[in-house]
């Protein structure tokens, strides 16, 4: 997948954490990929997901509120059809195991190196 | 007459037999009697004995011998009533009667003592139930030690997590930072650190997905780390290999040889190819003396014909970084550098006792 596919791409960030938040808006934004907003709630996603209707979804597991990520994603997936890409601190098989009930378009684990998520994104997109 | 004469001596007395008036069916009947009290009373005896000794295990066994002992008595005075129908040695059988009453008495008096203790044995069925209320709570304690152990587990897997989360926001900081910066050699320092805290993180991860939680296979690991500098670092045209033995270590050696991969591939990539081309080597093996031999090649330009002073980039915090790190780890590093060959070979001793100083330590 070359930089210019990936260009102008339209990518929502949902994470919890401000600061973590704001790296991978950075991030993405060094793809040369544009940031419609980021999200620190599973509703709040799904709000700013159907306005926006992002290509790409970089979604967080453990989010605040009683909802997850993956439920999230489940209702983006469905509603906005976006490809959503699980970034997530745990590697424990419960997780993934509720990451996979959903169709992920990727599944990365912190820290995410600027390659990861490109080729990430990559693929999904190109899907 | 001595003694020995009144005891030994049957003269002047009558045989037992001359009392029965030597009626044959009375005298039969004596004898045949006791011909079969005498054979059964020595063979109760034997059979005693020989169970005893077939169960080492049976308490006060030797009551059971003093038992054997005192019934071979009694036969051998029933054996001795037969003798005396037709032979008076009647100071013979006294003196066995003697042995036998000693014996008797000896029993009778030892077995009432004795019974309370005999009676305070654990029962067979006591027995049973015992081992059954052991068996129950070490089932116990087995379930609790793997709840322990479940949760050692869970602490350990959140424990890593949360590294992991906090690497990646240390991650996002630099790239904030970065942002901010206009310097490209500022910004090149700060890339070289995220490089540095992803390797950090990679540890955690594969920590995350080994079975123990304590120990990994290297040879993935810096498959993935040697992919990740190399891929983000240019457009596809350095090529690398990375050859590894597998290798099961812990964080103590994985963090050191991973930050030490990290510098020198690092180190080609930014130094060796001034046209962007080239390929880089990364191969970890065993040699004769099973020492580690981490060797990373490159095949760009050397550092003769580095643009800067030769020594520049050896003096920088990669240098520091890589001396430090193989003198953490008690090896030697070599460097050769030439035009269309850098070389740096790393032997360490092997990490034999990871997994099992983990476990001691644990």
């Amino acid at each position: 997948m070359s930089a210019v596919a990936l260009q102008k791409s339209l990518v929502l960030v949902v994470d919890d954490e401000f600061l973590i938040a704001e790296g991978l808006c950075m991030q993405v934004e060094d793809m040369a990929m544009v940031v419609c907003g980021t999200a620190t709630t599973a509703d709040e996603a799904l709000a700013l997901a159907m306005m926006h209707r992002p290509e790409v979804v970089l979604m967080d597991v453990r989010l605040r509120g009683d909802k997850d990520g993956v439920d999230a994603a489940q209702e983006i997936h469905r509603t906005v059809g976006s490809k959503v890409i699980f970034i997530t601190g745990s590697r424990e098989q419960s997780t993934i195991d509720r990451i996979y009930q959903d169709h992920p378009a990727g599944v990365l684990f912190k820290p995410v190196s600027d390659r990861q998520l490109r080729s990430a994104i990559g693929l999904a997109l190109a899907e | 007459m001595s003694w020995v004469d009144w005891l030994l001596n049957p003269t002047g007395l009558t045989p037992h037999g001359f009392c029965l008036s030597w009626a044959p069916g009375l005298v039969t009947l004596h004898a045949a009697s006791d011909v079969v009290i005498g054979l059964a009373y020595l063979s109760i005896p034997l059979a005693i004995a020989a169970f005893v000794k077939r169960r080492p295990d049976i308490k006060y066994s030797w009551v059971a011998y003093l038992f054997v002992a005192f019934i071979l008595a009694c036969g051998t005075t029933h054996l001795m009533a037969i003798l005396t129908l037709w032979v008076p040695a009647y100071g013979v059988e006294g003196l066995i009667k003697l042995v036998t009453a000693i014996l008797s008495i000896a029993t009778a008096a030892i077995l009432w003592p004795l019974i309370p203790k005999i009676a305070a044995l654990p029962s067979a069925a006591e027995l049973e139930r015992r081992v059954e209320e052991r068996t129950a709570e070490l089932a116990r304690v087995v379930e609790e030690q793997k709840a322990t152990l479940a949760e050692r587990d869970l602490l350990l897997r959140e424990v890593y997590h949360r590294v992991k989360n906090n690497l990646q926001t240390v991650d996002s900081l630099l790239v904030m930072q970065s942002r901010q910066l206009t310097d490209p050699q500022a910004r090149a320092a700060l890339r070289g650190l995220r490089d540095r805290i992803f390797a950090l993180g990679l540890v955690h991860q594969q920590l995350m997905t080994s079975a123990d939680l304590k120990t990994f296979d290297i040879a993935p690991f810096l498959r993935e780390l040697s992919s990740n500098i190399v891929d983000g670092g240019t457009d596809g045209e350095v090529a690398l290999s990375v050859e590894a033995l597998p290798l099961d270590v812990g964080l103590d050696f994985a963090i050191p040889l991973g930050l030490l991969v990290n510098e020198l591939v690092t180190n080609s990539l930014k130094h060796a190819f001034p046209q962007g081309k080239g390929e880089i080597d990364v191969n970890l093996g065993r040699t004769t003396d099973g020492e580690l031999l981490l060797v990373v090649a490159d095949n760009g330009q050397g550092y003769s014909a580095d643009p800067l002073p030769p020594r520049a980039s050896r003096i920088g915090l990669g240098s520091t970084i890589i001396e430090g790190l193989v003198a953490q780890l008690e090896g030697t590093i070599m460097v050769e550098s030439r035009k269309g060959l850098t070389r740096s070979e790393i032997r360490v001793a092997a990490p034999i006792a990871a997994s099992v100083a983990a476990s001691v330590a644990a």
